[in-house]
């Protein structure tokens, strides 16, 4: 059994664990993260064979329930119209992300006092902006700068390039009038830190084998280990202990032979994403916490926001380079972001364009939307769609519901016997009404820039990229889990730094912001380190 | 993985599989796109297949009902049937559809598949792809 007691234990290595493992590690205390993952070879990912689409259906798909890698854990997320997607490893789902990296938007961090719902969030943009710009240098953001959208933001690479593809939608947006800017993106343009520039294969979904994408094992884990940092893969944490003065003592975890070790800390950090953190906090009773950990205000696992999505594409006529570039990242428009009670909702959406399907991908999305046929005329509609067929998601900001949560499964575990996470969660009647707005709203847009025909999903059913709310942050101990700098009002030496701690879930995606807070926390630990836990 | 019982079994079935995969996807007229069965995908498509011993077993019974279903209907194989009657003995089975999303899965990760397409035959990454205005 190891038994040395380390001054901080960061539990997960993904986007949030290794900003602050970075941040952290300047104090020089003895800082050890635990991944249940390991680190993913970059010569194993996919893009470098040709069968790099079909992988998607199998190892590298975004769902653990149908990856099922030995380093997964299974999700019950039958009770949902929207299926969990992450990736456990060094670097978490920023292994798989697209990198689509905007910010929220000042106004996103006070909805109730804008459209009396939901909750304010205890801090604002000003404070999370200059955390913003160390996380543009960290992850290498690109971008174009005078959004009018968006205060004024440091983007230190140039935006990624358009395409005849991403002119072809612009087009679109400009007849129409409405507001269009290309994407902010952790994708690297030009050389940058030791990292090779973008080449545009379009693989990012399957990780980047050019390392031009920011997944955090190639821009935070490698300065946080030179560092000091000590990294520890493999090792699955089941529960978090409690000491007899009320504070976590350390975890209980299984090794990468499946032995059970404890590890001992005066100080925990969950980065464990908005549901592997609750499930943690939920599997670590005590007759203190009868009903988890740091949960007297019954909240831990409550108000899981995802971003409900649409996919909408259409079919051109004209050829688009569409399977070149970034695969999540072109533009971006805001146009229908805010509140407009005309609309029959509150808050709004996003339109994210993405680049066009590979061959495989064009031929198995004609399948399933009835469009491609097997026998003779097989080439002739496959010939229609491939390298014509351009579109954009639609991601709608999702509002706290206590309903919508992460709970423990009865029976399901992984394959250690902790008990597995299980998702409740429904399309509020606020969503459906803007996703039947937005996605009219694209095919306006679509046909605007040129498209002959439209096809639509909504939702989106493997889209549950975004794990949020789960713990959420507050000053009042009654009704939050974490107070305004991430920790636990219940348990002083316990911090959250993951999207479990968003109040509410803007209309973007939300890794950006989730790094930025962890870096805030960082830094506010830092500056309390002489009462850090009184 | 599903074994079959001997190898001219196995050699039965594939040919079984390459008639099917030549019904699913054939050569396009204008004599460009390859056949599925001209590239001997039948081999790559059974082996993906048999990591999924449930999806092989409906496959291998799927090959042997569309067989019988063509002598008990035409009085001759599925591989000795006309086209029309392939199409319509196909279209009664369940295990076309899975089948056809592999066969589609391997077929358009082929070398001569891309480059009948006007992509270059090979894997996106290192290379890459250069976009007009990247610069």
């Amino acid at each position: 059994m190891r038994d040395d007691t380390v001054d901080v234990l960061i539990i997960g290595a993904g986007a949030s664990g290794a900003a602050i493992a970075w941040s952290l590690a300047e104090t020089r205390m003895n800082i050890l993260c635990l991944e249940q993952g390991d680190w993913v070879p970059h010569d194993s990912y996919p893009g470098l064979g040709l069968d790099w689409e079909a992988r998607q259906l199998t190892d590298f798909h975004f769902s653990p329930n149908v990856r099922r890698r030995p380093e997964d854990y299974p999700v019950n997320d039958g009770d949902s119209p929207i299926q969990v997607s992450m990736f456990n490893a060094v670097g978490g789902s920023t292994i798989l992300y697209a990198a689509h990296f905007p910010r929220f938007r000042p106004e996103d961090f006070e909805v109730r006092t804008r459209d009396g719902v939901a909750d304010d969030w205890p801090l604002d943009y000003r404070t999370l902006e200059p955390w913003y710009d160390v996380n543009a240098e960290m992850m290498g953001v690109s971008g174009a700068p005078g959004d009018p959208a968006y205060p004024p933001k440091k983007l230190p690479l140039p935006p990624v390039p358009l395409g005849k593809l991403g002119r072809t939608l612009a087009r679109g947006f400009e007849r129409l009038g409405w507001h269009w800017w290309p994407s902010d993106s952790a994708i690297i343009t030009r050389d940058y830190n030791g990292r090779a520039a973008c080449v545009n294969a379009g693989t990012c979904l399957l990780g980047c084998p050019q390392g031009a994408k920011g997944s955090v094992d190639v821009t935070y884990w490698p300065e946080a280990l030179r560092r000091g940092v000590r990294l520890r893969t493999r090792c699955r944490v089941r529960e978090i202990t409690l000491g007899a003065d009320g504070l976590a003592n350390g975890v209980i975890y299984y090794d990468a032979e499946g032995k059970e070790q404890r590890q001992r800390a005066h100080m925990i950090v969950l980065a464990c994403n908005g549901i592997g953190t609750p499930r943690l906090l939920l599997n670590s009773k005590s007759s203190r916490f009868p009903e988890g950990l740091a949960n007297r205000s019954g909240l831990v696992g409550k108000n899981l926001m995802f971003h409900p999505y649409a996919m909408v594409m259409g079919v051109f006529d004209e050829p688009l380079e569409a399977y070149k570039g970034p695969t999540g990242c072109c533009i971006m428009s805001q146009q229908f972001y805010g509140t407009d009670p005309s609309r029959g909702f509150v808050r709004g959406y996003s339109f994210e364009i993405l680049r066009g399907f590979g061959p495989a991908s064009t031929a198995l999305w004609g399948v399933q939307h009835g469009l491609v046929p097997w026998g003779p005329h097989h080439h002739r509609a496959f010939a229609e769609l491939f390298d014509h067929v351009a579109g954009m998601v639609v991601i709608c900001e999702d509002l706290p519901e206590e309903q919508n949560c992460v709970s423990l499964d009865e029976r399901l575990t992984d394959a250690h016997g902790i008990p597995a996470p299980k998702i409740s969660y429904r399309l509020s009647e606020n969503s459906r009404a803007m996703l039947a707005h937005a996605v009219e709203r694209a095919r306006e847009v679509l046909e605007a820039a040129g498209a002959k025909k439209t096809v639509v999903q909504s939702p989106l059913p493997f889209a549950g990229w975004h794990l949020m709310g789960t713990c959420r942050m507050g000053r009042d101990p009654r009704t939050s889990v974490v107070n305004e700098w991430g920790r636990c009002h219940d348990v002083r030496n316990l911090f959250i730094v993951d999207g479990s701690i968003f109040v509410t879930a803007a209309a973007v995606n939300p890794t950006n912001t989730i790094q930025a807070l962890a870096l805030y926390i960082g830094d506010q630990i830092k500056q309390r380190l002489a009462n850090l836990f009184d | 993985m599903v074994r079959v019982e001997n190898r001219d079994e196995e050699q039965r079935l594939l040919e079984e599989l390459r008639v099917v995969l030549e019904a699913l996807i054939p050569g396009s007229d204008d004599g460009r796109m390859p056949s599925a069965a001209a590239l001997g995908l039948e081999a790559a498509v059974w082996e993906r297949l048999s990591l999924e011993s449930a999806l092989a077993e409906m496959v291998r019974d799927g090959l042997r009902a569309l067989d019988a279903a063509s002598r008990a209907r035409y009085g001759c194989s599925f591989a000795e049937a006309s086209s029309e009657a392939r199409s319509a003995l196909l279209a009664e089975q369940g295990f076309v559809l899975p089948l056809f999303l592999h066969a589609l899965a391997a077929y358009y990760s082929q070398p001569a598949v891309l480059s009948a397409l006007g992509l270059p035959p090979r894997p996106p990454h290192p290379q890459g792809y250069r976009i007009e205005d990247q610069d």
